[in-house]
C-alpha cells in the first residue's frame, strides 16, 4: 500500500516532466533560515559598525573636504571642483603621478622576479633550506623606517659603504652623493623598497609552489619538458591565482607608499622622487592647503579604485 | 621530512642565486650592526671601517639617555598591542559570520573589505587629523589606537574570513545536528580550530601597526607621545646624525618583530594560503 | 523511534534548477531505506533537507506526526553520519561521542554510562581517549556512528558513510551498520551511489535520477521487476543488457527479433504482461540480465530456438564464473545513467555481457551460441522507457 502511493507519484512526476509549465513554485523561507541570517548578522555587526565609524565616516569627510578651500579651523570656502581641475592640469602633480606609477611598477616587478626565483630555489631540494629561509626573510622584519635609515647610511656621500665599495673596485673615482642625484636617488628608493618587500612575495610563491601536486611535474617531464618548460607550463599556472591577487595588492600598497621615500629623499632632489603621497603630505601639512590636498588624495583614491575593479575581475566569483 | 621540490632537485644555479641574495640581505644588516657598536672615533672615518676595533655598546645605552626612547617604545607597544587585540577579537567574529552565514549586505561588506585595502593612507590622514582634533584626541595614545584599529580591522577580517573558509562546514553541520546553536558551535567547536589563523592574523596586524609611520607622524606632537618609528625618523635631521645611536635604535625596534616571527612562523605560511589556494 | 514521511518535497534553486523534484516517501518505524542513484541525482540534497541543513523549497516533512519544515537542525532530534565523518578534531573520541549529550545538559554519570555503552557496541573502548587524527578510517567512521547512536534520535541519516573506506573494510562495515541498525531499531535513511550497498543493506531501496524518484521497492523486486529502463540498468552488476527489439506474433508462436536474430518466446511472457499484446510488431526496449545468458554447450536442456550467435570480444575469467562481452546487431539504448558506457567505440550495435559458468571453453574471437532464458525477459516502452506490464 505504501509502495503504491510512492509509485503513483513516480508516474505522475515522470509523466508530467515534458509538459511542466516552467514556473517553479514560490520557495518559502522558514523561520530557521531567518534565524540563521540574524545570527550571521550578529557575528558581523560589531566589525561592520567599527568600520562604518572609523573608515566610512572619515572617508566621506575626506571627500567633502576636497570641495572646500580650508585650513580646517575657521576658513571653509566652498570651491566645488576647482582643486580637482587644478590638480589634474598641474604638471607637477601629473609628474608625481607618473613617478609614482613607475616606482610602483618597478618595485612590484622587482619583488616578483626576485621573490619567485628565490621561491623556486627554496622549493627544490637545496641543502640548508632553513638557513637560507631565515636569512632571506629578514628584510620583511625590519620596519620601513629602519630600512630607510640603513640605506641612507649606506648611500652616505662621505661615510657610506657603497661609495667605499665602488671606489675599492674602481667603478668610480670620487665619492658620489647618490641621493642628491635625480636618477640615482630614484634608483636608491626603488632598491630599498625592493629589498624591503620581496620576502612577502617569496613566501607566497613558496607556499603556492609547494601546493602544486608533484605529479604534474612528473607528467610534464615524461612529456619531454625540461626544467624551464616545466616552470612555464606547470609552476607559473599553478602560481597564478596566488600571485595574481598579491600583485594587485602590492601595486596599490607601493603606489600609496610614503615612509621609505620620505625618509630617504623627502621627494627630492628637485622632485625626482616626489611620489604622490609626499606631494599630498606637503600640500596638507606644510602648505596647510587641506582642500587641495584632499582633492589630490581623492584623485589617488579613484585611481586605486580602478585597480580594485580590475582586481575584482581577476578573482573568480566563487572566491567570494 | 622531505621537502616537496618544485622542479626536481637542487641545481647549482640555485645555490648561486641564494648565495647572492643572502649577500645582499646580510650586507646591510651586518653594516647596521657594525655601525651600532662603533664609538665616535670609528663612526665617521674615511674610508669607513668595516668592523670596529673597539666595539662598544655605548650607543645602545645613550639612546635612552639622549632621547625619550623608553616613551617611544612604550607608546608603540601600548598602541599596537591594543589595536591588534581589539581588531583580532572583532575580526574573528566577523570573519566567521561572513564565512558561514548568508544575510543581507554580506556581498557589499565583503566588497568593501577589499576596497578598503585600496585606500591611500594619505587620503585618510587629513580627515583623521581633523576628527581627532575635534575630539581632543590628537597627541594621545587613545587617538592613535583608534586610528590604527581603522586600518587593521578590514585587513584582519579579510584574513580571518579566508581562514574560516578552510575549516569544513560539515563540522558546523555536525554540531548543529548534535544540538548546538550558532554561538556554541562557534565558541566550542570552531574557535579552537581557528587559533593558528588568529595567531597569523595578529602577527600581520602587529607588524603593520609597528611599521606605521605617517599617521603617527601627523597625529602626535609631544615627544612623550610619539611612537618608535617616528622617534627613529627624527634621529636624522638633527645637526649631526649619530648613526650609531640610530642603528642601535633600529635594532631595538626590530627585536619584537623577530621574536614574534620566530615563535609563530609555522602558522604564518599555512594561513597565508588558506583561503587563496583551492586544491 | 518513529515513522517518517516525505510529502512531495522539492529543492529548487534560484536559477530554477530542481535538485529534488516532488519526492514522496513513507517509512515505517525501524525501516532501513536506501536512497541510491548516480552522482548529482539529488539524493544527498534530499537527505540534507531531512536533516535541516538545506531549506525545503516546497513540500512537507514529517517524523512521527511532527512537521519538521520550520525546525532548525538542532531541534529536529535526528542524527547524521557524514561522508567525511565531520569529527571534532580537537576533542577525544569520548568527547566527540558525548558531545550531543553534553549539549543537552546530561549529567556526568549518565553521560559516561551512555558513551561507554555506545563505545562497547562499536568496539571503540580502547580508543576512547585518542583524538580523531590518531585513528584509522574505519575507526573514525565508527566514532561518527557512536556520536549518532548515543542520543537515541528519531531518525538516522547516513550520507555515503562508506565511500571513503577501502573495499574490504567496506564489506565488513556494511554488515556492521546493518546489524547495529537492526539492534537499535532506529528508522534510517541511507544515501549511497553504490548499488551493491543498496541491495544488501536496505529493507527498501529508492532509486533516484535527476531529483525524481524512479522506483521504491524491496531489493528483490527492483531486481526482478524494474519499472523503468534506468532502474533496470542501474540495479545489478554487471548491468542488464538493453537493446532494441521487436516482438512478432506468428502462426508458430511468439518471436523476439533482436537485430537479425530471432528467438522463440513462450506465451507466458504475454500472459503475465497483458499490455504487451498492444506492442506486437513495434520496436521495444528489450532487457535481459547477464546471469540469464549461458554458453549453449553448458546448458542441460536443448535451447535451439532461443540461441543468440555472437563473436566474443572480451573475456574476463573470474574463477567462479566467466564474463564474456559481445556485440549484438541490435540498436543500443541510452539508459540515462551518465556513468554507463552503452556504446563502446560508437558502434551501432549493442554491447552485451553474459555470465558463463566456469566450465565454458569459449575464447576471444570464437563464434558461440548463447542461450537466453526467455522466462526472464524485460520489456520497456521505447518512448517512455517504462516497463510494460
Amino acid at each position: 500500500m505504501v509502495d503504491d502511493i510512492a509509485n503513483h507519484n513516480i508516474h505522475t512526476t515522470l509523466e508530467r516532466r515534458p509538459e511542466s509549465n516552467g514556473k517553479p513554485p514560490e520557495p518559502r523561507r522558514s523561520p530557521a533560515t531567518a534565524a540563521r541570517a540574524r545570527a550571521g548578522f550578529t557575528f558581523v555587526s560589531p566589525a561592520m559598525l567599527i568600520m562604518l565609524l572609523l573608515v566610512v565616516y572619515p572617508l566621506v569627510y575626506g571627500i567633502i573636504i576636497s570641495f572646500f578651500d580650508t585650513n580646517l579651523l575657521n576658513r571653509w570656502d566652498f570651491v566645488g571642483f576647482k582643486f580637482f581641475n587644478q590638480s589634474l592640469s598641474d604638471p607637477g602633480f601629473v609628474k608625481s603621478l607618473v613617478i609614482t606609477v613607475v616606482y610602483a611598477l618597478l618595485v612590484v616587478s622587482g619583488h616578483l622576479i626576485i621573490g619567485v626565483s628565490l621561491a623556486v630555489a627554496l622549493a627544490s631540494d637545496v641543502k640548508f633550506n632553513v638557513l637560507w629561509r631565515a636569512i632571506l626573510i629578514l628584510p620583511w622584519l625590519f620596519p620601513e623606517v629602519v630600512v630607510a635609515m640603513i640605506f641612507r647610511w649606506i648611500f652616505d656621500p662621505l661615510f657610506g659603504i657603497l661609495n667605499y665599495a665602488f671606489q675599492s673596485i674602481g667603478v668610480i673615482s670620487t665619492q658620489i652623493a647618490w641621493l642628491d642625484h635625480p636618477t640615482w636617488a630614484f634608483v636608491a628608493i626603488t632598491g630599498a623598497a625592493i629589498w624591503k618587500g620581496y620576502p612577502l612575495v617569496m613566501l607566497l610563491a613558496l607556499a603556492g609552489l609547494q601546493s602544486i601536486p608533484r605529479d604534474r611535474y612528473e607528467a610534464a617531464a615524461l612529456d619531454g619538458a625540461n626544467r624551464f618548460l616545466q616552470f612555464r607550463y606547470v609552476s607559473l599556472p599553478g602560481l597564478a591565482p596566488i600571485l595574481g591577487v598579491a600583485v594587485i595588492l602590492e601595486f596599490v600598497w607601493w603606489f600609496k607608499h610614503f615612509t621609505i621615500v620620505w625618509l630617504m629623499t623627502k621627494g627630492g632632489p628637485v622632485g625626482a622622487t616626489n611620489v604622490v603621497s609626499i606631494d599630498i603630505y606637503r600640500t596638507a601639512f606644510q602648505s596647510f592647503d587641506f582642500g587641495r590636498a584632499a582633492a589630490m588624495a581623492v584623485i589617488v583614491l579613484i585611481i586605486c579604485i580602478i585597480f580594485a575593479v580590475v582586481y575584482r575581475r581577476m578573482v573568480p566569483d566563487d572566491e567570494i | 621530512m622531505k621537502s616537496k621540490s618544485a622542479i626536481g632537485g637542487a641545481h647549482p644555479l640555485f645555490y648561486l642565486l641564494l648565495g647572492v641574495a643572502c649577500f645582499f640581505v646580510l650586507t646591510p644588516v651586518l653594516w647596521m650592526f657594525s655601525t651600532s657598536i662603533k664609538d665616535e672615533t670609528e663612526l665617521f672615518s674615511d674610508p669607513p671601517i668595516l668592523w670596529p676595533d673597539n666595539p662598544t655598546i655605548a650607543a645602545f645605552i645613550s639612546v635612552f639617555e639622549d632621547y625619550p626612547f623608553a616613551d617611544y617604545i612604550a607608546n608603540s607597544l601600548v598602541v599596537v598591542l591594543s589595536a591588534t587585540v581589539i581588531s583580532l577579537f572583532f575580526s574573528t567574529l566577523a570573519g566567521y559570520g561572513l564565512s558561514r552565514f548568508k544575510f543581507r549586505g554580506r556581498g557589499t561588506f565583503l566588497g568593501f573589505l577589499l576596497l578598503s585595502q585600496m585606500f591611500p593612507s594619505v587620503m585618510l590622514v587629513i580627515p583623521y587629523f581633523k576628527i581627532l582634533q575635534t575630539a581632543g584626541l590628537l597627541d594621545s595614545r587613545l587617538g592613535l589606537t583608534v586610528t590604527y584599529i581603522s586600518f587593521t580591522i578590514p585587513f584582519c577580517t579579510w584574513m580571518m574570513y579566508g581562514y574560516f573558509r578552510s575549516i569544513p562546514r560539515s563540522l558546523d553541520e555536525a554540531a548543529s545536528i548534535d544540538g548546538a546553536g550558532p554561538a556554541r558551535t562557534f565558541f566550542i567547536v570552531i574557535l579552537p580550530l581557528a587559533l593558528p589563523g588568529m595567531v597569523a592574523t595578529s602577527v600581520y596586524a602587529f607588524i603593520t601597526g609597528w611599521n606605521e609611520y605617517l599617521f603617527a607622524l601627523i597625529l602626535t606632537n609631544s615627544e612623550n607621545q610619539k611612537t618608535l618609528p617616528v622617534g627613529i625618523g627624527q634621529l636624522i635631521g638633527q645637526y649631526k646624525v649619530e648613526w650609531n645611536e640610530l642603528m642601535a635604535a633600529s635594532i631595538y625596534s626590530t627585536i619584537p618583530l623577530m621574536v614574534f616571527f620566530l615563535f609563530l612562523q609555522r602558522y604564518l605560511i599555512s594561513s597565508l594560503t588558506a583561503g587563496a589556494v583551492k586544491d | 523511534m518513529a515513522t517518517a514521511r516525505l510529502d512531495k518535497i522539492s529543492k529548487i534553486y534560484d536559477n530554477g534548477f530542481r535538485a529534488v523534484d516532488e519526492l514522496s516517501l513513507e517509512l515505517a518505524d525501524g525501516e532501513f531505506l536506501v536512497l541510491v542513484g548516480p552522482s548529482g541525482c539529488g539524493k544527498s540534497t534530499a537527505l540534507r533537507m531531512i536533516a535541516g541543513l538545506e531549506e525545503v523549497s516546497s513540500g512537507e516533512l514529517y517524523v512521527g506526526d511532527r512537521a519538521l519544515n520550520d525546525l532548525a537542525a538542532m531541534d529536529r532530534n535526528v542524527a547524521m553520519v557524514f561522508q567525511n565523518y565531520a569529527l571534532y578534531p580537537q576533542m577525544t573520541v569520548r568527547q566527540n561521542i558525548g558531545f550531543p549529550l553534553k549539549l543537552r545538559g546530561t549529567s556526568k554519570t549518565d553521560l559516561e554510562a551512555q558513551v561507554s555503552k555506545a563505545a562497547a557496541i562499536l568496539e571503540l573502548t580502547a580508543q576512547l581517549d585518542k583524538k580523531p587524527g590518531q585513528l584509522s578510517g574505519g575507526q573514525r567512521q565508527r566514532v561518527a556512528m557512536g556520536r549518532a547512536i548515543v542520543r537515541r534520535p528519531s531518525l538516522f541519516l547516513m550520507d555515503e558513510p562508506l565511500s571513503n573506506l577501502d573495499a574490504k573494510l567496506r564489506v565488513q562495515m556494511r554488515a556492521d551498520i546493518a546489524g547495529i541498525q537492526k539492534e537499535l531499531g532506529v528508522t534510517t535513511f541511507y544515501v549511497t551511489h553504490d548499488q551493491v550497498e543498496a541491495m544488501t543493506m536496505g529493507h527498501r531501496v529508492a532509486v533516484i535520477k535527476d531529483g525524481i524518484l524512479q522506483q521504491v521497492a524491496p531489493p528483490e523486486e527492483l531486481y526482478a521487476s524494474p519499472r523503468s529502463v534506468f532502474v533496470a540498468a542501474f540495479i545489478g552488476s554487471p548491468s542488464m543488457n538493453l537493446c532494441e527489439g521487436v516482438l512478432h506474433r506468428t502462426e508458430d508462436g511468439l518471436q523476439l527479433q533482436l537485430g537479425d536474430q530471432y528467438l522463440a518466446v513462450p506465451y507466458s511472457v504475454v500472459q503475465s504482461r497483458p499490455n504487451l499484446s498492444r506492442f506486437f510488431g513495434e520496436p521495444l526496449v528489450i532487457g535481459f540480465r547477464p546471469e540469464h545468458l549461458e554458453d549453449a554447450r553448458l546448458t542441460h536442456d536443448d535451447p535451439k530456438d532461443r540461441l543468440l550467435n555472437a563473436t566474443i570480444a572480451v573475456r574476463e575469467a573470474l574463477g567462479a564464473e566467466t564474463l564474456v562481452h559481445f556485440h549484438l546487431n541490435a540498436s543500443p539504448i541510452d539508459s540515462g545513467d551518465p556513468d554507463a558506457l552503452d556504446k563502446l567505440g560508437g558502434h551501432e550495435s549493442s554491447r552485451c555481457t553474459a555470465r558463463f559458468g566456469p566450465a565454458s571453453q569459449a575464447r576471444v574471437g570464437d563464434r558461440v551460441a548463447i542461450a537466453l532464458d526467455t522466462e526472464h525477459l524485460h520489456f520497456f516502452d521505447r518512448k517512455t522507457h517504462f516497463a510494460i506490464t
